[in-house]
């Protein structure tokens, strides 16, 4: 079985993410916030199996925590998609209902009312 | 409120009146009706008599034309510019405004639309020309008055019973404060609303009880399925008439543990209040059947109203404490405590009576006495 | 066969603290629920007679079989958070001229020679600008000048203070007037005016004389402390304390000594200060090296002062931060706090105008510096060649607004901050090339979230103190205000 993350010869950070339980999305999401310290690069390693490559952009910067970082935010990010898919609608139902006019029609009839 | 009795004479109706214990001019004794330890006054062109003295079979022939009620008790409790009640077929008087009295409310109506499980007041049928009744007694009120509260039952049922008489008070009390008791159920349609708004009332204010946090358990506690919706659509018809909103919260068993929450939400939800009053409870009516379920120790709520008060205050809300001694709150509530018990329900215990504070503290509810006498003797009386 | 949810979920959005979980709803209420109870809410396992579950339903995170009114509740707060939009255009900036009689190491103003009178507005441009104006619907009108020095062009100054105010008298709108100055050229004669017209001063301290006078200098390299700091004691006995406001820009030069910053806006009678970053502009952008910073290092120094500011006044002194005082609002209360540089959408235009001295109208001061340097991106017209309509309903202000709702922008569309910050398009366009800009390596976007998490770092411990701290400066009023530390007299209230 393939480890979850490793160094390569390049001195990326290689983690090999399970395509069956993450969405692209979920994880194209995960790589924009880790692009503050790290490029990014996406590589499809096998039918299953995604591979992404970071690479520090301040060779001074140490990997640390990266992998966990990584994996724990990529799991939230799968949360936000399928939250999304949840209650995105009536997410929107309340933004619209935010800026509906009050009882639009009986203040303009009255309106239409005082100027005949 | 406050009532006596008396024997009737033979007369067979229902009458308001303003009392008095002096002669008064001709114009006005139509509406007064005199109170009297002797027989021998003049009594021509009142509306009726009230007096101490025993009538026996021979009734003075002055006495004949005119309705009075004779042998009542307690006949110093009835002060001049005091309005009665008399129901001429029991002899009662019951007692519908006190002139010195801040704490004066009309009943609109005994009728409800909810249950609540600790009402002082459950609600009943309305006694026949009890509208009529209102009405003349507004008519009567002195126009100086403060403010005078509209309660019941629920006031809103009987619309056009309200509006008549809101626009009676507007009319004949325009500087007073009205404070309309109400669980604001059926203000959830904007059209009654704007009809209560239209009358033009200068100092109005929507007293509005909200019990928790949470829908369901408000419900539960109204006894009435939607309540809490109902009541929140209310208050926002409201708040778009900018009207001034006071929400009042009974703290009893079913919500204590909740006070800091109930103030959360209300701080959000409706932060256009005016006024938010943390009540203690009243243990008649229902509540008195249910004393045991519903009855908790201020020692054992004070801890969450602290903090619910103070979240509030801090917030710079408007927020008051009712029906709560001083002795019982801790210093850093005094100055949210608020005498607010009507005259008519409250007293003092002995113990009160070495106490420094007393001047300032609201006292109990006589239907509490009991309850407050065991926690109060373990307290410290400052 | 299907299993029946026992309650729906509400919208939100979430945030990691440790063994916690920050939860936000639609509208911006927000709630810290254990780990633990996190994933039992998201799993549908949370008990509904918990407590958890009551209080995650009372901020409307969760309900049972009523859908219809905590989406109309949740809809009323939203409205009542987006509420600074109703009225449109507010803050209008006047730029009187681009002379200065500083010539301030960081200042990305522009400041032309003192003697340039061809960067002056004149009178009629001015009167043409307030016109535009009093075209605003906003019910509310702040007119702030700016320079350049505004003080130099003293006499366009009076113009538009007194050819607003006629306009006023029919538009019948709160007009308020602040004059944005370094206060050097504050004769006697310019200051009955500023007291009798009731225009509020706001000028630059940037710290005690060794900081001020590195950055804030004459043309000739002289040091400006003395001569501010009696004008501003001037100001102050004159028209008040309370009508004279300090700003100071962070630079190296001061970003390790704030405390001794506040402690000078202190003894000079101030009583809140403002920590503004360094802007990549003009100047400034050229001496990066000696005046910048990195982010991160700005917020470590940032909280010490902001701790330093909370002690002062838990010993008595009502003394508060801006920035954290606009943030602490937004997160603490239902209100709507308008904040033009902060904000979603931008302020840029729809909340602030900026009128330059040749007339061009610009979305904000940074617009304006771009159009200097020859990009006239953000230019959304001309008060001579366009009407209000053209500038205010145009093309360039529409694309620039739709770029800079952060509910749609990347990262920030799923970020629990959401309700609390804002975007700027002009500042991403300039540093990052494009008005969405790279969040990850945006400075903007990086000093915002810092200073936004620790907040709620510090409103998680839930510190009795430091809570009323911050509800004094929410609410301006003094700690023993908060804590009704003087009793109130106990009188029978005449309303009850």
């Amino acid at each position: 079985m393939d480890k979850d993350s490793e160094i390569t010869k390049n001195n990326e950070l290689l983690l090999r993410i399970d395509k069956s339980i993450y969405e692209k999305s979920a994880i194209l999401k995960t790589c924009y916030l880790f692009q503050d310290k790290f490029h990014t690069n996406i590589k499809q390693l096998s039918d299953s199996t995604y591979g992404i490559f970071l690479k520090r952009k301040n060779d001074k910067l140490e990997f640390g925590d990266l992998a966990k970082n990584f994996f724990n935010e990529l799991i939230d990010q799968q949360i936000r998609l399928e939250n999304e898919r949840m209650f995105g609608d009536l997410r929107r139902e309340i933004v619209k209902q935010a800026f509906k006019p009050i009882h639009y029609n009986e203040i303009k009839s009255k309106f239409e009312d005082k100027s005949s | 409120m406050k009532s006596l009795t008396g024997e009737p004479n033979n007369f067979d109706s229902v009458l308001v009146g303003r009392i008095s214990n002096k002669q008064v001019k001709s114009k006005e004794r139509k509406n007064t009706i005199f109170i009297i330890s002797n027989l021998n006054e003049d009594i021509r062109g009142y509306k009726a008599i009230i007096t101490s003295v025993k009538v026996g079979k021979k009734i003075p022939s002055s006495f004949l034309k005119i309705p009075f009620i004779h042998s009542v008790k307690d006949f110093e409790s009835l002060f001049n510019g005091d309005l009665v009640l008399l129901e001429m077929h029991s002899g009662t008087i019951t007692i519908m405004f006190e002139k010195n009295s801040t704490h004066n409310s009309i009943f609109a109506t005994s009728r409800c639309n909810s249950k609540c499980i600790m009402c002082p007041q459950p609600s009943k049928k309305d006694p026949p020309k009890s509208e009529r009744i209102n009405l003349e007694l507004v008519k009567l009120i002195d126009k100086s008055t403060h403010a005078i509260g509209i309660t019941g039952g629920e006031p809103t049922l009987g619309r056009n019973n309200l509006i008549r008489l809101l626009k009676e008070c507007n009319k004949n009390m325009p500087q007073a404060q009205i404070q309309l008791l109400t669980n604001g159920i059926l203000l959830k349609n904007m059209d009654y609303v704007e009809e209560i708004v239209n009358i033009g009332i200068d100092n109005l204010i929507f007293c509005i009880p909200i019990y928790a946090d949470t829908d369901l358990e408000h419900d539960f506690i109204m006894q009435r399925k939607n309540s809490f919706q109902d009541t929140i659509q209310g208050l926002y018809n409201l708040e778009a008439f900018e009207q001034s909103i006071e929400l009042r919260v009974v703290v009893f068993s079913h919500n204590f543990k909740r006070l800091p929450q109930i103030a959360d939400f209300f701080y959000h939800n409706f932060p256009f209040v005016m006024h938010i009053a943390f009540m203690g409870i009243e243990l008649e009516g229902l509540a008195k059947e249910n004393r045991k379920k519903l009855w908790i120790s201020p020692l054992d709520y004070i801890a969450f109203l602290e903090k619910a008060v103070l979240y509030l205050s801090q917030r710079d809300m408007e927020v008051s404490i009712y029906n709560e001694q001083l002795c019982l709150l801790p210093k850093s509530l005094w100055a949210f405590s608020c005498k607010s018990i009507s005259d008519w329900k409250n007293i003092y215990i002995e113990e009160c009576n070495s106490c420094k504070m007393r001047e300032n503290c609201g006292g109990f509810f006589k239907s509490v006495i009991s309850e407050h006498r065991k926690l109060i003797n373990k307290k410290n009386c400052k | 066969m299907r299993t029946i949810k026992p309650y729906t979920i509400l919208p939100y959005r979430f945030m990691r603290f440790k063994d916690e979980v920050l939860l936000v709803n639609e509208a911006g209420d927000f709630i810290f629920v254990k780990n633990t109870d996190f994933d039992k809410f998201r799993k549908f396992e949370l008990r509904t007679q918990a407590e958890t579950f009551l209080n995650l339903k009372s901020k409307h995170l969760v309900t049972e079989s009523n859908l219809a009114l905590p989406v109309y509740q949740l809809a009323t707060k939203y409205r009542t958070k987006k509420s600074f939009l109703n009225d449109f255009t507010a803050l209008h900036i006047f730029i009187l001229t681009l002379r200065c009689n500083q010539k301030c190491r960081y200042c990305q103003a522009g400041s032309e020679n003192e003697t340039c009178y061809e960067h002056d507005m004149d009178i009629s441009i001015a009167k043409k600008c307030v016109d535009y104006v009093f075209k605003s619907p906003s019910p509310v009108i702040k007119i702030e000048f700016q320079g350049g020095e505004p003080l130099l062009n003293f006499e366009v100054l009076k113009f538009v203070v007194k050819y607003a105010k006629a306009l006023n008298k029919k538009h019948k709108k709160d007009l308020e007037f602040v004059v944005c100055t370094n206060l050097i050229a504050l004769s006697d004669k310019i200051l009955k005016f500023l007291k009798k017209n009731k225009i509020l001063i706001s000028t630059s301290l940037d710290g005690p004389r060794n900081i001020h006078d590195a950055n804030r200098i004459l043309p000739n390299g002289e040091g400006t402390y003395e001569i501010v700091l009696k004008n501003i004691k001037r100001a102050q006995v004159t028209t008040g304390a309370q009508n004279v406001a300090a700003l100071m820009v962070t630079t190296k030069s001061n970003f390790h000594n704030l405390e001794k910053v506040v402690d000078e806006y202190i003894a000079k009678g101030f009583d809140s200060i403002f920590f503004r970053t360094l802007h990549p502009f003009g100047r400034a952008a050229r001496e990066r090296n000696t005046l910048g910073y990195d982010i991160e290092e700005f917020v470590r120094n940032y909280k010490k002062a902001l701790n330093y500011i909370i002690e002062i006044n838990l010993s008595g002194k009502y003394f508060s931060e801006i920035y954290a005082t606009i943030v602490l609002s937004r997160i603490l209360t239902p209100f709507s706090t308008g904040f033009v540089d902060l904000q979603s959408p931008a302020g840029t235009g729809i909340g602030c105008a900026v009128y330059s001295q040749n007339g061009d109208v610009f979305v904000s001061d940074e617009a304006r510096m771009l159009a200097k340097m020859g990009d006239l991106r953000f230019r959304i017209g001309n008060v001579k060649e366009n009407t209000y309509k053209e500038i205010f309903d145009g093309k360039t202000l529409r694309e620039i607004i739709s770029s800079s709702c952060v509910e749609t922008l990347p990262q920030c569309s799923e970020c629990a901050f959401q309700m609390y910050c804002g975007a700027d398009p002009v500042r991403n366009y300039y540093a990052q090339g494009s008005l969405i800009g790279h969040k990850p390596t945006s400075e903007f976007h990086e000093r915002n979230y810092l200073i936004i998490k620790h907040l709620f770092e510090l409103i998680r411990q839930d510190d009795p103190e430091i809570m009323n701290v911050f509800w004094s400066w929410i609410t301006n009023r003094s700690i023993y205000d908060i804590k009704r530390i003087n009793i109130r007299e106990l009188n029978e209230k005449p309303n009850r």
